[in-house]
């Protein structure tokens, strides 16, 4: 859950990256770190990624960024990735821990349908874990890799990923090229914003 | 699990009295008060010398694993971590359930010593984070008026050209 220190003015978020393995977690992260316009130098930290030698995330990706200021609050966003291989369930039970905003990150390749859907029932099963119920948490779809030789339509991957009661905001994307990474950032940025929004009103 | 409280001016005093305090007697280098999902809420000490939002990210993170770790072999008493370094080592040790408090200190410095007064700190700040828990939150950030549609591009992707690291 965020955190608001009213001593320093500051208001601190962690939106977690979600996915199957290589749908592109890391390369979100790192595209908005390499190319984020921020004020200043502080406000953007340097990257962690604690990965495997052959690069593959063991644990997480973080990054912490600072946006302006919102109603005199500094608010500062934790960003992190979980590892998207199967056998490192704990490890993501572990990152999502204290998260205010997910994005979850599909891969469009055709033949990676069944572990976007498999991830995404990890994902609420974990939340599950920590007492979580992902109907509670603002999230965002991203189907990355749009460039694919052979993508899945978006029609079908709605139906499959965004077929619940209430539909969230989808993106296309190519993470590598940085296409639809700021718009998914941005979109739940928005969405944990409204979600403070409607808390402040029930107050 | 009730969550982590909303820090004030009051908790913010307490708070870098007792890490002054902690610092002061045991000579360590610096001393962190870290939210167990990875969010630094304090700091006290000689901090300038490293990246203290990477290691309160880094220490919750680590203590959380060893701490599932530690269940896994059927040990329920968990309550910190120690690094040995050669120049700087680091003890994290747990608060409540929400909290930690990190230890930066020189490596030719008793850990025992350190762990002492540490757990001196311990009490102080698990009592004023009591002490929060039980304050009326409910005059938080007033978001009501906030049109999220004027925040919704927070973020822009640089220009190419643009300085790597800020804007014009």
């Amino acid at each position: 859950m965020a955190i608001i220190n009213q001593a320093t003015k500051e208001l601190q978020v962690k939106i977690v990256y979600y996915g199957p393995a290589k749908c592109g977690k890391t390369i979100n992260l790192e595209q908005v770190h390499a190319n984020v316009q921020v004020p200043n130098a502080e406000s953007k930290g340097k990257m962690v990624s604690l990965a495997t030698s052959s690069d593959r995330t063991l644990f997480f990706d973080f990054f912490p960024l600072e946006a302006m200021s919102i109603k005199g609050f500094k608010t500062k966003f934790q960003l992190y990735t979980v590892p998207g291989q199967v056998i490192y369930n704990t490890t993501r039970q572990l990152v999502l821990r204290g998260v205010d905003g997910i994005v979850f990150v599909a891969d469009s390749n055709y033949e990676k349908m069944q572990e976007n859907v498999e991830s995404f029932a990890n994902l609420e099963d974990n939340l599950k874990s920590l007492k979580l119920k992902l109907d509670d948490i603002p999230y965002v779809l991203q189907y990355n890799k749009r460039d694919a030789a052979n993508p899945a339509p978006v029609d079908y991957m709605e139906f499959l990923l965004n077929n619940r009661e209430v539909q969230v905001p989808s993106f296309t994307a190519v993470a590598s090229k940085s296409d639809g990474v700021f718009e998914t950032l941005n979109m739940i940025v928005r969405l944990l914003l409204n979600k403070f929004i409607n808390e402040s009103g029930r107050k | 699990m009730a969550g982590f409280p909303q820090i004030t001016e009051e908790d913010s005093k307490s708070f870098t009295e007792t890490l002054n305090e902690l610092v002061l007697q045991s000579e360590a280098t610096s001393a962190l008060i870290v939210e167990k999902a990875g969010y630094l809420i304090h700091q006290c000490g000689h901090c300038a010398d490293f990246d203290t939002t990477q290691v309160a990210t880094l220490a919750s993170n680590a203590f959380n694993a060893t701490q599932f770790l530690a269940s896994l072999i059927t040990e329920t008493n968990f309550t910190g971590m120690y690094q040995q370094g050669e120049r700087f080592s680091t003890l994290i040790l747990n608060v409540d359930e929400n909290c930690l408090v990190v230890v930066i200190f020189k490596a030719t410095l008793s850990v025992g010593m350190i762990k002492y007064y540490a757990s001196i700190a311990i009490k102080c700040i698990a009592d004023q984070l009591l002490i929060a828990q039980g304050r009326d939150n409910s005059g938080g950030i007033d978001l009501a008026d906030l049109d999220p549609t004027n925040v919704s591009e927070l973020f822009k992707r640089r220009e190419t050209g643009e300085s790597a690291s800020t804007t014009p």
